[in-house]
C-alpha cells in the first residue's frame, strides 16, 4: 500500500455512520486484493439478460455478466456497441427494457440517486464535472449521499453540522491527495488540465464510497504517461476493495489492466474471458476491429492507437 | 460632503433646475438603500429559481405580496391584543405568519404549476408563471375585496425614526427602515454562507450546473428545487411584512412593481449570483430614489432610469456584474 492509501484508510475510521463503505476498510481491501485474481465468490454486481430498446433500435440484446468483489473488468467494443448504454442501465439512468441488474443480490433501484446510495459510482465519457465549482467542492458534492445535516443545524452551524463538514473536508482532502490533485483543490474544475479533470471525476465518484466504480473511457485523450498513471490509479482503487468496470478503446490498456474482458458488439456480448482468451479469439479480432487478422494482431500488440 | 455638493452643483448646471440641498441627497440615498435592500431580498428568489430550473418565475413578486397580506392577517386575526402591543412579541409572530404563507404559496406553485411542465418547452412555464401571478392576485382579493386600494399596515416595529441634521437640514430614517435594511442584508449573507458551505447548498449549485450528474451523485433534484422555492418564498414573505411595516400600507399591485424591479436587479447582478442580486437591488433602489429626486421628470420616470441602467450594464457586461459567462473549456 502506498502512503496515500494508508492516509485514506486511516481517515475512514472516524467516518460516517452509513454502511456500504468499503473504500478504505483495511481488512476488506486486503481480502479483496488477494481474492481478485480468482474472480470467484459472490458477484457484487450482476446483470442478467439485459436488453435495451430505443424505438426500433436495439442498443443492448440479452447482455449478462457478473462482477466479483475486487475485480477489474474491461468492457470493449466498437463505437455504438452499447457500452455506455450498459453503464446507463447499471446506474439507473435507463430502466432496461427487459432483464435485471442486481447489486449484492438486491435489484437495482430505478433512481440514479438511490443507485449511488446503494454503492455504484461512475465517470463519464465526456467529462461532466461541475465546472463552476472548485475541485474540492466537486468531491464534496460526491459526499452528499454520505452526509447528514439537519436543516436547523445547517442554518445555525450547530456542532453536528460542523462535525459533518469537517469530516467531509478531511475525506475530500485525502481523496484529492489519492488522485494527486491536492495542488488544484481550490481551482475551478473547468480550469484544470484535461487529464486532471478525468482524475477529479474519479475522486468525485470515490467520494460516494462506492463498492462498484464504472469508468467510461478514463484514458481518452491522454498521453502514454497519463495513461500509465491512470492504470496505477485503477490498481490502487481496486486495492481499496472497490470493484471496477472500465470502458476503453485502448485495447492494450484494457488487456494489461483487467482480470476479465467483455466484448460487446452491436449490443450483444460476443466474448467474455481473460485478456489472453479475448486477445486470441478470432471473433473478437474480426468483429471488433473488422480487419484482416495480421493487421489486427499488429494493432493489438502494437502501441499506436 | 464636498463631493456631494459639487455633484449636486453639476446636476444643477446640467439640468438647470434648482439644486437640491445635500441633505436631500443623503435622504434619498438612505431611502434608496432601504428600498434597494428589499428589492435585493426579492431578487434572491428570482435568481435562485432561475439558476436551478431556468425559469423566470414572474409570480415571485406575488409571493412577496401574499407574504405582506399574510402578515397583516396574522396581525389582525391571530395575535392576541397583549401580543400586538409589544413589538418583540408581535414582530417575530407576524414575520413567521407572512413567511409561512409565502412558503406555502411558493411550494404549491412549484408542485402544481411548474413541476408538471419541467420538461416542457421554456415558454410554457413562463406563461404559466404569468397565470399564477394573476391567480394569486385574485386569490388575495377573495379575502380582501378592496385590495386594489391601499390597505393600512400596522407598524409592528418601534415607531418613529432616527433623525440627525446634516448639510443644512434634517434627514430621517424610520426604525422600520433600518430593520428592513439590516434584516435583508443579514438574510442575504446567511444565504450565501448556506449555499457556499453546506450539504444542501452544494447540492443546489450542483443541480444548477448539471442536473443529471447531480442525480448520479445521490442528489434528489426535486428536493433541491422545492428547497429553492422554500427559501425564496421565506425571504419574499419576510420582505413583504417588513416592507408593509415600513410603508404602513400595502396593496395588491405591490408584488408586480417590486417584482419587476427585483427581476431587473437579478439580471443586473448576474442571474444565479446571490451577491449580484443584493448589489443589483441596492443599485436599483438608489437609481429609483435619486433619479426620482434629481433627474428631470422626477418619479414619473422611475422605470426609465432603471431600465436605462439595465441596458447600459448589459451592453458592456451581458452576464451582469457577477454572472458567469458560458465559457468553452480549454
Amino acid at each position: 500500500m502506498t502512503a496515500e492509501e494508508q492516509a485514506l484508510t486511516s481517515g475512514n475510521t472516524a467516518s460516517d455512520d452509513v454502511s456500504a463503505a468499503p473504500v478504505g476498510e483495511v481488512t476488506a481491501a486486503l481480502a479483496a486484493a488477494m481474492d481478485h485474481t480468482t474472480g470467484t465468490g459472490t458477484p457484487i454486481l450482476e446483470a442478467t439478460g439485459v436488453s435495451m430498446v430505443f424505438g426500433g433500435l436495439t442498443a443492448l440484446r440479452d447482455v449478462s455478466f457478473a462482477l466479483h468483489e475486487g475485480e477489474v473488468i474491461g468492457l470493449i467494443g466498437p463505437n455504438g456497441a452499447g457500452k455506455t448504454t450498459l453503464f446507463n442501465c447499471l446506474t439507473g439512468l435507463y430502466a432496461p427494457t427487459s432483464g435485471t441488474v442486481a447489486l449484492r443480490g438486491e435489484p437495482l433501484p430505478q433512481d440514479p440517486a438511490r443507485v449511488t446510495e446503494a454503492g455504484i459510482a461512475r465517470t463519464f465519457q465526456n467529462i461532466r464535472l461541475f465546472p463552476s465549482m472548485t475541485a474540492s467542492e466537486n468531491v464534496l458534492v460526491g459526499r452528499h449521499v454520505r452526509m447528514r445535516q439537519g436543516p436547523l443545524s445547517s442554518l445555525l452551524h450547530g456542532p453536528r453540522f460542523r462535525r459533518s463538514e469537517a469530516e467531509a473536508a478531511e475525506r475530500t482532502e485525502k481523496l484529492l491527495a489519492f488522485v494527486g490533485l491536492t495542488r488544484f483543490s481550490d481551482e475551478l474544475a473547468r480550469n484544470l488540465p484535461y487529464g486532471d479533470q478525468r482524475r477529479l471525476e474519479i475522486a468525485r465518484a470515490l467520494a460516494t464510497e462506492p463498492s462498484v466504480l464504472l469508468l467510461d473511457e478514463p484514458t481518452a485523450g491522454m498521453n502514454a504517461q497519463e495513461t500509465e498513471a491512470t492504470r496505477q490509479l485503477i490498481f490502487a482503487i481496486r486495492d481499496l476493495g472497490v470493484s471496477v468496470v472500465v470502458i476503453e478503446h485502448d485495447t492494450k490498456f484494457i488487456f494489461t489492466l483487467c482480470d476479465r474482458v467483455l466484448v460487446l458488439v452491436q449490443g450483444e456480448m460476443l466474448v467474455e474471458g481473460t485478456p489472453d482468451e479475448v486477445r486470441g479469439d478470432p471473433r473478437v479480432v474480426e468483429a471488433y476491429l473488422g480487419a484482416p487478422p495480421e493487421e489486427v494482431e499488429a494493432q493489438i500488440h502494437g502501441s499506436e492507437r | 460632503m464636498g463631493l456631494l455638493e459639487s455633484f449636486s452643483t453639476q446636476l444643477t448646471q446640467c439640468f438647470g433646475s434648482t439644486s437640491p440641498p445635500v441633505f436631500v441627497f443623503l435622504q434619498q440615498i438612505i431611502n434608496g438603500l432601504v428600498l434597494g435592500s428589499l428589492i435585493g431580498l426579492i431578487a434572491l428568489g428570482y435568481t435562485m429559481v432561475y439558476g436551478i430550473i431556468q425559469l423566470i418565475n414572474f409570480a415571485h413578486g406575488e409571493v412577496f405580496m401574499v407574504g405582506a397580506y399574510g402578515g397583516l392577517a396574522t396581525f389582525t386575526y391571530l395575535l392576541p391584543t397583549f401580543a400586538a402591543r409589544e413589538w418583540y412579541i408581535a414582530l417575530p409572530l407576524v414575520l413567521l405568519g407572512g413567511a409561512l404563507i409565502s412558503v406555502l404559496v411558493a411550494v404549491a406553485m412549484e408542485r402544481f404549476a411548474y413541476r408538471p411542465l419541467r420538461n416542457a418547452p421554456r415558454l410554457a412555464p413562463l406563461i404559466t408563471a404569468l397565470g399564477v401571478s394573476v391567480a394569486l392576485q385574485e386569490a388575495v382579493r377573495v379575502f380582501y375585496p378592496n385590495a386594489t386600494a391601499a390597505l393600512p399596515f400596522p407598524n409592528i416595529f418601534v415607531p418613529g425614526s432616527l433623525s440627525f441634521s446634516v448639510g443644512g437640514g434634517d434627514i430621517a430614517i424610520k426604525y422600520s427602515g433600518i430593520l428592513l435594511l439590516v434584516v435583508s442584508l443579514v438574510l442575504a449573507i446567511a444565504l450565501q454562507i448556506f449555499v457556499d458551505g453546506s450539504r444542501m447548498g452544494r447540492a443546489m449549485r450542483a443541480t444548477a450546473q448539471d442536473r443529471d450528474v447531480a442525480r448520479l451523485m445521490g442528489i434528489n433534484p426535486d428536493r433541491v428545487i422545492v428547497l429553492t422555492f422554500v427559501i425564496g418564498g421565506a425571504l419574499a414573505g419576510i420582505g413583504g411584512v417588513l416592507y408593509g411595516g415600513y410603508l404602513n400600507n400595502i396593496n395588491i399591485d405591490m408584488g408586480f412593481q417590486t417584482g419587476i424591479f427585483a427581476f431587473t436587479a437579478a439580471v443586473l447582478g448576474g442571474i444565479g449570483s446571490i451577491r449580484g442580486a443584493v448589489i443589483g437591488g441596492l443599485l436599483i433602489g438608489l437609481v429609483k430614489s435619486l433619479g426620482g429626486q434629481c433627474l428631470p421628470g422626477g418619479t414619473a420616470y422611475d422605470y426609465v432610469w432603471i431600465f436605462v441602467v439595465l441596458i447600459v450594464v448589459l451592453v458592456f457586461r451581458p452576464q451582469g456584474f457577477f454572472g458567469e459567462t458560458e465559457r468553452v473549456r480549454a
